[in-house]
């Protein structure tokens, strides 16, 4: 382990309950999202049949809410309040606290609502609920709740943001609060279409208020909120990668300003993007498709400048170590710390996750993987293990800095083993998928053999490697549920590092990275440039509406 | 004290090579990360141009 | 802001390669032809079975060797259920939805594309190969999803 900087602030104790009370929400949630993806390997892969009572669709659905919305919405919250609190002195002050158990009551009612609507097969219409088909209004109004908690927890980080720059005018900001403020500047813009979507198209329309809806204008909506959801889970793991894993190997920063960099350039390009993931639907131009293509290709950039700043980052580091040639520095990393190995792994897996992702939004090209269980292989080694893991890796640390306790020789030896389940399981139920989606198995679909086809008999072997993969996986939650419940109830009392880690040398950074009204403005325009005539369009030249239908 | 001769080396290059840091190994790793990018990418447009 | 040499080459590799795959994404959507399925006919997805030629599904003969066919897709199936073609037939697909949004793919081919209640959508594919096609709904639409699907016999 690396040496602590005691007597530093970490996080003051109505700080840490904040952070602790999201991450453990969080934690629930990926519990039960975990049992049911598990249940959904076993029955793809004809292993088991799920009793009467449920249906696949139902714990897919449960799944995919829990899983994408509510452990990585909570997850991201805990984590990023811990963080600003840490860097701007080791508190939050009160408004931002209040701001934050605002957040967590309205996130927590809503959470709620949607999870009994799904529960009661009131809302088995997954985590996209593409209309026409209609959820009980109590789901998307508890969709609107978990999304407007949301902004509180934002507004928490803004309101640190602007009380650390009143007291420190003239200076820069520390990296990690300048990361988390794009962060949500970036989630505050997007959840818009998908808030306008809920509140005025389909709450109005699931209570019978209006008679049919525009399902394109809603398509729409959904996916210009849909993208830089992930980029919202991708960012967070990003923060973690410049600038705690650096610290936690015992390096610095790589560059302060590229950081900046990268993160304005998510910020910009994640959003204008959404028509890569409706490439094969009609009604929207050749054209208009192929625009949002190019920005997508552009969002790629800051993760290439991402690569290389962490392989410089352990560069630099283990050549300080004392390791020599050209790749002698990869051994001095601290390979049996979970804090590193962790989300080590997790950016080994976002190689091929980012190859994937530029296939899948290759225009044409995404007939071929377009709703195939390709897709799902890609999201699985994003979210599901870049991102995850480098979470799990956060949590090891983040959970004994805000008990008080810390992490055990045997406790970050049993984090080490839940890593590398994860990741096998990981490994071989994302490759079957990719495998499999490649020769155009359908994801999001029950076990079938299409009345004995032979081209769907040919996918049966790998949809129970699929199957074998989710059971691993499983073991390694429930794993990480026992371990993090031991690092919040039961681990000796001690102090732990909140790693931070710092430029090495003074660097200058050009102050326009921090003026917002910059960036928003250029942002909006791309937005207007990029969905204003597709939308203006889709508003005044459309079908006749659809009716709610229920097919479940 | 052999290893510890060559570390001390090793930093003394890092700093008279300021702002210039042996990257060698970073750099050959990302292009590694490119050719399996390029690979896969042309590979899946193979696969398009040959199911058309 | 400063950057190190390596990473300056390795951003113009880079942004190199992926503006090399948009020239050729470009170039084989609009000069040879292969966007993405896009149409942009739209129909009363409530009178779908009312409106020609949706009102009798099935294959139209255009030549020797070219035949559209109209379909639907609905929960849970395909209208006409059954097809048949000779092999190195020409088929261009047109389909739409009365009720919930559909996908429509043929494993094995470029053949995949969105059916949304209110739009037509279309694809062509030219069968060069005898056998049973597996037609099969790519797109979650209710408890019976998984059994949405229907073949096309090259003979």
């Amino acid at each position: 382990m690396n040496p602590t900087t005691m007597g530093q602030a970490q996080v003051d104790r109505p700080t840490a309950r904040l952070s602790l009370a999201y991450v453990w929400v969080a934690y629930a949630a990926f519990g039960l999202a975990a049992l049911a993806g598990m249940l959904q390997g076993m029955v793809r892969g004809g292993l088991i049949e799920l009793p009467s009572w449920t249906n696949y669709y139902q714990i897919l659905t449960a799944h995919g809410v829990l899983m994408a919305l509510i452990f990585t919405t909570y997850f991201i919250i805990g984590f990023l309040l811990s963080g600003v609190a840490k860097t701007t002195g080791g508190s939050l002050h009160g408004t931002a606290r209040g701001l934050g158990w605002i957040g967590w009551i309205l996130m927590t009612i809503g959470t709620a609502m949607a999870v009994v609507t799904i529960v009661m097969n009131d809302a088995s219409v997954l985590y996209t609920f593409y209309a026409p088909l209609k959820a009980s209004p109590f789901f998307y109004i508890g969709s609107a709740l978990l999304v407007v908690g949301s902004w509180f927890g934002g507004f928490a980080i803004f309101s640190s943001y602007r009380k650390w720059r009143r007291e420190n005018r003239g200076k820069l900001s520390p990296l990690f609060v300048f990361m988390s403020v794009t962060t949500f500047i970036l989630w505050l813009i997007a959840t818009v279409p998908v808030a306008v979507e809920v509140l005025f198209q389909l709450i109005p329309w699931s209570l019978g208020w209006t008679p049919s809806i525009n399902i394109m204008l809603s398509r729409t909506l959904f996916w210009f909120f849909g993208h830089p959801l992930v980029y919202f889970w991708l960012m967070p793991a990003y923060i973690a990668w410049y600038v705690c894993v650096p610290r936690v190997i015992g390096g610095h920063i790589f560059s302060d300003s590229l950081a900046r960099l990268s993160f304005i350039l998510l910020l910009l390009f994640s959003m204008p993007v959404g028509f890569h993931h409706q490439l094969m639907e009609p009604g929207i131009s050749p054209g208009w498709k192929m625009i949002h293509v190019i920005l997508t290709l552009i969002v790629v950039v800051p993760s290439l400048m991402t690569a290389f700043s962490m392989f410089a980052t352990f560069e630099t580091t283990g050549r300080k170590k004392g390791g020599v040639g050209l790749f002698g520095w990869f051994k001095k990393l601290p390979w049996s710390d979970v804090r590193f190995f962790a989300p080590f792994v997790g950016m080994l897996f976002f190689i091929p996750a980012g190859a994937g992702g530029i296939i899948n939004a290759s225009n044409q090209m995404n007939a071929v993987v377009h709703n195939t269980i390709f897709v799902t292989g890609h999201f699985h080694i994003t979210i599901g293990a870049a991102v995850a893991l480098t979470f799990f890796g956060v949590s090891y640390w983040l959970i004994p800095v805000l008990t008080g306790r810390t992490l055990t020789r045997t406790a970050n030896r049993m984090g080490m083993v839940q890593t590398v389940f994860w990741s096998v399981g990981m490994f071989l139920m994302s490759f079957a998928m990719h495998y499999l989606g490649l020769q155009g198995t359908p994801r999001r679909t029950d076990y079938t053999t299409y009345m004995d086809h032979p081209t769907a008999l040919g996918w049966m072997d790998y949809q129970r490697v699929m199957g074998f993969g989710g059971g691993l996986l499983f073991v390694a939650a429930v794993l990480l549920i026992l371990i993090l419940g031991y690092l919040t109830f039961y681990a000796p009392k001690g102090k732990t590092e909140y790693p931070i880690a710092e430029p090495e040398t003074e660097q200058h950074t050009p102050r326009i990275l921090e003026r917002w009204p910059v960036w928003v403005g250029v942002l909006l325009f791309l937005i207007v440039m990029a969905y204003g005539i597709p939308i203006a369009d889709q508003l005044t030249h459309n079908p006749p509406g659809s009716p709610p239908i229920r097919t479940w | 004290m052999e290893t510890r001769t060559e570390s001390q080396r090793q930093i003394d290059n890092t700093k008279k090579t300021q702002p210039e840091q042996n990257l060698k190994g970073t750099f050959v790793a990302v292009l590694l990360v490119g050719a399996i990018i390029l690979l896969s990418w042309f590979g899946v447009f193979g696969l398009f141009l040959g199911r058309a | 802001m400063h950057l190190h040499r390596y990473e300056k080459i390795w951003l113009i590799l880079g942004s190199g390669g992926l503006a090399l795959f948009i020239v050729l994404l470009c170039v084989n959507a609009f000069a040879m032809g292969m966007a993405p399925p896009s149409n942009m006919e739209m129909i009363d997805p409530a009178k779908v079975t009312e409106t020609p030629p949706f009102d009798n599904p099935g294959l139209k003969k255009l030549n020797d060797n070219e035949y559209d066919a109209y379909m639907t897709a609905f929960a849970f199936g395909f209208a006409p259920n059954k097809m048949e073609v000779p092999v190195g037939a020409k088929v261009n697909f047109h389909v739409t939805s009365p009720d919930v949004v559909h996908g429509f793919q043929i494993p094995g081919t470029n053949v995949n594309f969105m059916v949304m209640p209110g739009h037509i959508n279309s694809a062509t594919y030219t069968f060069d190969k005898p056998g049973e096609y597996l037609i099969l709904c790519n797109e979650y639409c209710g408890a019976g999803h998984q059994v949405m699907a229907t073949t096309i016999i090259v003979k």
